[in-house]
């Protein structure tokens, strides 16, 4: 512990000033009243384009890809990198969707996406379902927010043995984010936001410069990777990608980029910022961020060609890959240095942590407590759930970690991109179109069924494991003879999909209600201070005037 | 009535307002009470009126513009791997397989940033 205590000092000292920010935080941009969910849970819905580029980046790009994405690139190589063209992809696949679902929510107060759907396809039950898979897939990416920072902890020497010893400062720390979060909402988090992201970009900044004049230049680099994988027996690693990961790559990014934003807590982000402007240009200024990851990934090379040799895991004979970034910079860099950057990766969890356990407090308050336990709750009462809700979920992640292997969060974590993935034909395509909400609610339950399927039938080579053993699942168990592989999210939303059409061409030819409504067309447009949202909009002679 | 529409149904059923809006609100919830009273107009699976004709329809906005067709650009080229599967030409020792890449979010930004620009309402 002594080696690492420049190390410590500065992790802790920036440690605490983010956490005095976060407590401020309640007073910077403060309303007259807070007893409201638009103010705790959702910043006042008033954020402009800086602090909403701040406040979806440190979302979006949390610590744990950080620390994930270069320890996959150590591990398999180019696979890896599907962060980068998933990060690329995702924005323009969104641009037009994201103003929708702003405006609509703009015009009705909705706070969760679950709000949404309820109102537009008038179904308690579908928006119940949204709600509770949101809840389920942002639950384990909490936990792993706690993996990146025990990753940089452990680096640092500061995980005793024991239950609770190895565990206690990401007790203390996660004690301190859910107290901030409980006062200042998410106005903690987007101030914190400044710092965390200011910090990564130094750190990256610097060391891709500097770790390749040290190593011998990104080609050699490159070439020390590349003999790595050469040497090694794993058949899918490499620095290029083969012919059998290549479907792998591109389904993988493809249903990655459309998992993200349907995420509660990257609509939180989004339903926060004040204005359709300021999310059309963050669609063009959030892809610094990806550049940024991408650099991050390619520390993965360079772990390799310094020769970093990975800590030992929890259990015998395991290492844990993702310190391999943590002590890249240990033995890399002067001390004070790493101590920065592991503070840039600690701080960087809390962030997205505070987002996500804010953005599961929103779906409980609003589509569980306020649907079916009390219909009646005020403004005031929704917010003290909400805030009482996020700290439950915070003690929930953290019990995950402690008491449950690590592996199981991550498992988890592969499984929650897979089934959020199921809400996109209610939520996204939603904003388009109608389908039967008994079709939606069927085709949900299909693509969450062959999702889990195809899950469970996904064996790991290199862990020994029959199930669950990743997202690459091979096409040849469908009946298909090839050796490729396939994303399996993205079998189990296009299942879903055909079912939802199909059994809504059914239910309608059947003429089962379809429900009413709830939104109107012109709603999808709404912008901030349009004199439209003052005056009433659409009345039917207005519209006959215009024909 | 104009072709745009055709696809409008008329709606006989009617509820209330199910969104809930805040007590500041208040206002607002008056008038969006008004406004589902008075909205007996449903759109349809697929029906976008707007796009037939924007024109004739002032009152009407839309998202709808040709520039956004240029969207698919960055959402397929970076899932092409064949394209960029290679190891050389190398770029400042970077394999092509990742330089094109870090190209491709050039590409990006320069296309929503195209896109965010024709299509700003003024």
């Amino acid at each position: 512990m002594s080696d690492h205590i420049t190390e410590i000092i500065i992790f802790t000292l920036l440690f605490l000033l983010v956490s005095g920010m976060g407590f401020v935080a309640a007073r910077w941009r403060a309303p007259q009243d807070m007893g409201h969910l638009d103010e705790w849970g959702l910043g006042g819905r008033s954020f402009g384009g800086w602090i909403t580029w701040f406040l979806i980046g440190g979302d979006l790009y949390t610590a744990y890809t950080f620390v994930a994405v270069p320890a996959l690139m150590f591990g398999a190589g180019a696979a890896g990198f599907f962060a980068v063209p998933y990060t690329i992809v995702i924005y323009p696949l969104f641009f037009l969707i994201l103003i929708r679902l702003w405006s609509v929510s703009h015009r009705h107060g909705f706070v969760t996406p679950a709000d949404f759907v309820r109102s537009r396809f008038d179904s308690p039950t579908l928006a119940l379902l949204v709600a509770i898979t949101g809840i389920v897939a942002t639950m384990p990416y909490i936990a792993l927010q706690l993996i990146g920072i025990e990753a940089v902890l452990k680096t640092m020497g500061m995980t005793g043995e024991g239950l609770i010893a190895r565990h206690a400062p990401i007790i203390v720390a996660f004690a301190i984010l859910a107290a901030y979060t409980y006062q200042s909402g998410l106005r903690a988090p987007a101030l914190i936001a400044f710092v965390k992201d200011t910090l990564i970009y130094i750190v990256i900044l610097v060391a891709v410069i500097y770790l390749p004049y040290k190593l011998g230049g990104w080609g050699d680099i490159f070439n020390a990777a590349d003999a790595k994988f050469q040497a090694s027996k794993a058949p899918g690693d490499g620095i290029l990608l083969n012919a059998n990961n290549q479907l792998q790559y591109i389904t993988l990014a493809l249903g990655s980029a459309l998992a993200l934003f349907l995420y509660p807590h990257s609509i939180t982000g989004v339903l926060a910022s004040k204005n359709r402007d300021v999310i059309k240009r963050n669609m063009s200024a959030l892809p610094a961020y990806s550049f940024l990851l991408g650099l991050l990934a390619l520390l993965g090379y360079a772990a390799i060609a310094s020769g970093v040799k990975p800590l030992p895991g929890a259990k015998e004979g395991t290492v844990d890959s993702n310190t391999v970034v943590p002590l890249l910079f240990d033995q890399q860099f002067p001390s004070w240095f790493a101590g920065i950057a592991f503070a840039a990766i600690g701080i960087g969890a809390l962030v997205p942590a505070a987002i996500m356990s804010i953005a599961a407090a929103n779906l409980f308050t609003r589509n569980i407590y306020k649907e079916y336990l009390r219909k009646d709750a005020t403004h005031a009462q929704e917010a003290n759930v909400a805030k009482i809700t996020s700290l439950v979920v915070k003690v929930g992640a953290v019990a995950c970690i402690i008491f449950l292997d690590p592996q199981f969060s991550i498992d988890l974590q592969l499984i929650g991109g897979v089934i959020i993935l199921q809400t996109a034909p209610a939520v996204a395509l939603g904003l388009f179109t109608r389908l039967h909400r008994g079709g939606l609610i069927a085709g949900w339950a299909a693509g969450m069924a062959m999702g889990m399927w195809m899950l469970w039938n996904i064996p790991n080579a290199a862990t020994g494991r029959a199930h669950f053993g990743g997202s690459a699942f091979a096409l040849e168990k469908l009946g298909f003879d090839s050796p490729k592989t396939i994303y399996a999210g993205f079998i189990a939303v296009l299942v879903n999909l055909l079912v939802a059409v199909v059994v809504t061409v059914v239910l309608r030819a059947m003429k089962k209600p379809d429900g009413v409504d709830g939104t109107t067309d012109d709603d999808y447009f709404a912008d901030e201070g349009d004199p439209r949202l003052e005056r009433e909009r659409t009345r039917p002679d207005e519209l006959s005037s215009s024909t | 009535m104009q072709d745009g529409w055709r696809s409008v149904v008329c709606r006989s059923a009617h509820r209330p307002a199910r969104s809930a809006q805040g007590d500041r609100f208040v206002a607002q919830r008056l008038a969006n009470l008004t406004m589902i009273r008075n909205s007996l107009w449903e759109v349809p699976l697929m029906a976008e009126p707007e796009s037939d004709a924007p024109s004739a329809a002032p009152a009407r906005r839309t998202d709808h513009s040709p520039w956004n067709w240029l969207l698919i650009i960055p959402i397929v080229v970076p899932l092409l791997t064949p394209l960029y599967n290679h190891d050389s030409p190398r770029l400042f020792g970077f394999p092509a397989f990742y330089w094109l890449q870090f190209a491709f979010i050039v590409l990006g930004v320069v296309t929503t940033t195209v896109v965010y620009r024709m299509t700003r309402r003024r």
